[in-house]
């Protein structure tokens, strides 16, 4: 079984975070995750089997894409009150919204 | 001197912006997607992304007026995005308010065909107990009328329900009756192989202007031993009907459907070619489906998702080079999928649709009482799930049916904007819920999208679609055409 462990500090990515990248990786592996004080500790497991070179490669997007969704994060926090704003404004006096 | 100030002059005060809400997700090796809230993109690279949103971009970039054109960012305050972006939303989603325009009938579900990857189970000629009789045809037209659509669709479909044929001009006559007092844009459909077609039911058609849409898989051998018929001539009498219902209806009332077999797989161009020699002007590149005959006859599992890729890229590579070479063509599920992608429109197809277009886009009456909430609904029933069985339409009222939990359910449970993975994809606006068909694979709604055929396929031809318009402004020019159709 192809397992590795990786440790990230909390304060630089969420549980929320890593836990978006993992789903995202569902079909490539599993991981169980770990608090421990500052860290949260990620213990892979690969599907399949593969050779060292791919299996550094998964792991290598897999840290990408934790980055990824800490940038989607950023975005969607910054722009939630506008995107509320929007959405109002796309259903102000239609059918699809009661109006109170 | 120059009579304008720089760019620099009109940037705001304090050279800063605000972000609008947009998606990204990796496009290839080098560069991102970035999508806003309509479906409107960029391609920039990683660096351009966390500049973006870390305030490092400078007015005098072009990346700048791209992106406040295309709504991605604004000045502070700035309105004019804002109201943009609501109208264009506000566009897209205006079917929800006038939901269902498809109404499909399955007047009957005998057939004259046995076709292998037929998605519903078929019957011989004369067992008439597969017929829809008046009464639930009364059902259903009551159903049909109660929608909220200014414009209503009835489809006929089967079997073959030229087998039924006297069902279908009673159904016409009655929608045309009731119609003369609230009066909907009403339009039908009979969807047939054409092998039963006569003068006599050409004539109503042309009467009622019912169009015909027929099935042609490829040249006279593929397309005979896709569709079994007891003479094999299944090929000779399409050709036969096809002609004939030109001459009565006109040329543009007959259109075709292909169905992709293992058989099509090395011959795309031989069945485009089929498609020009017979004067269509378009072909819908379609994968087999997950449902009934397909799957007991495992033609389902044939092919996978990635050989279907490189039959339809193949495919739309020629239909681009003929294009460049004068003759107009076009794949209409590209064409879907452009529209989303480059006009602020929705196409209206089922498939592609979020919320999910099942039982609010199109709805189904089967030949015995059933309510289905799409075609591949009813096509599941028949493999034993009855998950999108609504009610039956002799006992069940439209509020029953349309408010039913089964319905609302399954539509709340697959809205993209709140699943898994979905909610964030940057594809997200040109793509779709189908809870149907991830019932059928996944057995639940949703599905795990890393594990999905669906979001695989449209995931790869929405980048391939892309990177063809990156890459060359002629074919960005032929998808705007298509796309605008």
């Amino acid at each position: 079984m192809n397992t590795t462990t990786l440790t990230f500090d909390e304060r630089v990515y969420s549980v929320e975070t890593i836990q978006k990248a993992a789903y995202r990786f569902i079909n490539k592996l599993s991981v169980d995750f770990e608090l421990n004080d500052k860290s949260i500790l990620c213990r892979i497991t690969f599907d399949g089997d593969h050779s060292e070179l791919h299996l550094k490669k998964i792991e290598a997007d897999f840290k990408k894409e934790i980055l990824d969704q800490h940038l989607r994060q950023l975005i969607s926090k910054e722009t939630e009150t506008v995107r509320n704003l929007i959405l109002s404004a796309t259903f102000l006096n239609t059918d699809l919204q009661e109006i109170e | 001197m120059s009579k304008f100030k720089g760019l620099e002059s009109y940037s705001a005060e304090d050279s800063s912006y605000e972000l609008l809400p947009f998606k990204f997700d990796r496009f290839d090796d080098e560069s991102y997607i970035i999508t806003n809230l309509v479906g409107e993109y960029l391609l920039i690279d990683r660096d351009d992304l966390d500049g973006l949103v870390h305030r490092k971009l400078n007015v005098t970039n072009r990346l700048y007026s791209q992106l406040r054109s295309k709504h991605f960012i604004r000045l502070p305050k700035e309105k004019s995005p804002v109201e943009l972006l609501a109208l264009k939303l506000r566009t897209k989603l205006s079917r929800l308010s006038q939901f269902t325009n498809l109404h499909i009938f399955v007047v009957t579900l005998r057939c004259d065909h046995s076709c292998p990857y037929c998605q519903v189970s078929r019957q011989s000629e004369d067992k008439s107990s597969f017929d829809m009789t008046k009464e639930m045809a009364d059902k259903s037209l009551d159903f049909v009328f109660k929608s909220p659509s200014p414009a209503i669709k009835i489809e006929f479909q089967g079997g073959e329900p030229l087998l039924n044929f006297e069902l279908i001009k009673y159904i016409v006559e009655s929608a045309e009756i009731r119609n003369q007092i609230v009066n909907r844009d009403l339009a039908f459909v009979i969807a047939t192989t054409l092998s039963l077609i006569t003068d006599e039911i050409l004539d109503f058609c042309k009467l009622h202007k019912i169009q015909l849409s027929t099935s042609l898989d490829g040249p006279e051998v593929l397309h005979n031993s896709n569709r079994p018929r007891p003479n094999k001539d299944s090929y000779q009498r399409f050709i036969a009907g096809l002609e004939r219902a030109r001459n009565r209806l006109g040329y543009d009332q007959v259109s075709a459907l292909m169905t992709t077999t293992e058989s099509s797989l090395d011959k795309v161009r031989d069945i485009i070619d089929e498609y020009l020699k017979l004067g269509f002007k378009g072909i819908f590149l379609r994968p087999l489906s997950p449902y009934g005959f397909a799957i007991k006859t495992k033609k389902f599992m044939a092919y996978n998702t990635e050989r279907w890729l490189q039959f339809y890229k193949a495919g739309l590579d020629y239909i681009i080079e003929l294009n460049r070479n004068g003759v107009e063509f076009s794949e209409y599920y590209s064409s879907l999928i452009l529209k989303k992608i480059l006009t602020a429109q929705e196409s209206g197809y089922v498939d592609l649709m979020n919320p999910a277009g099942i039982g609010i886009a199109a709805i189904v009456f089967n030949y015995d009482g059933k309510v289905y909430a799409s075609d591949e609904s009813r096509m599941l029933a028949e493999m034993g799930d009855k998950t999108f069985e609504l009610g039956n339409i002799l006992s069940d009222s439209y509020e029953d049916i349309i408010l039913s939990d089964k319905l609302l359910d399954a539509i709340e449970e697959s809205f993209t904007l709140s699943a898994p993975m979905c909610s964030e994809c940057a594809f997200e606006p040109y793509c779709g819920s189908e809870p149907v068909y991830h019932h059928a694979i996944h057995k639940d709604f949703l599905g795990r999208k890393p594990e999905s055929e669906f979001c695989k396929k449209n995931m790869s031809i929405f980048k391939h679609l892309i990177t063809l318009m990156e890459n060359d402004s002629d074919t960005k020019k032929l998808f705007l055409g298509w796309a605008n159709r």
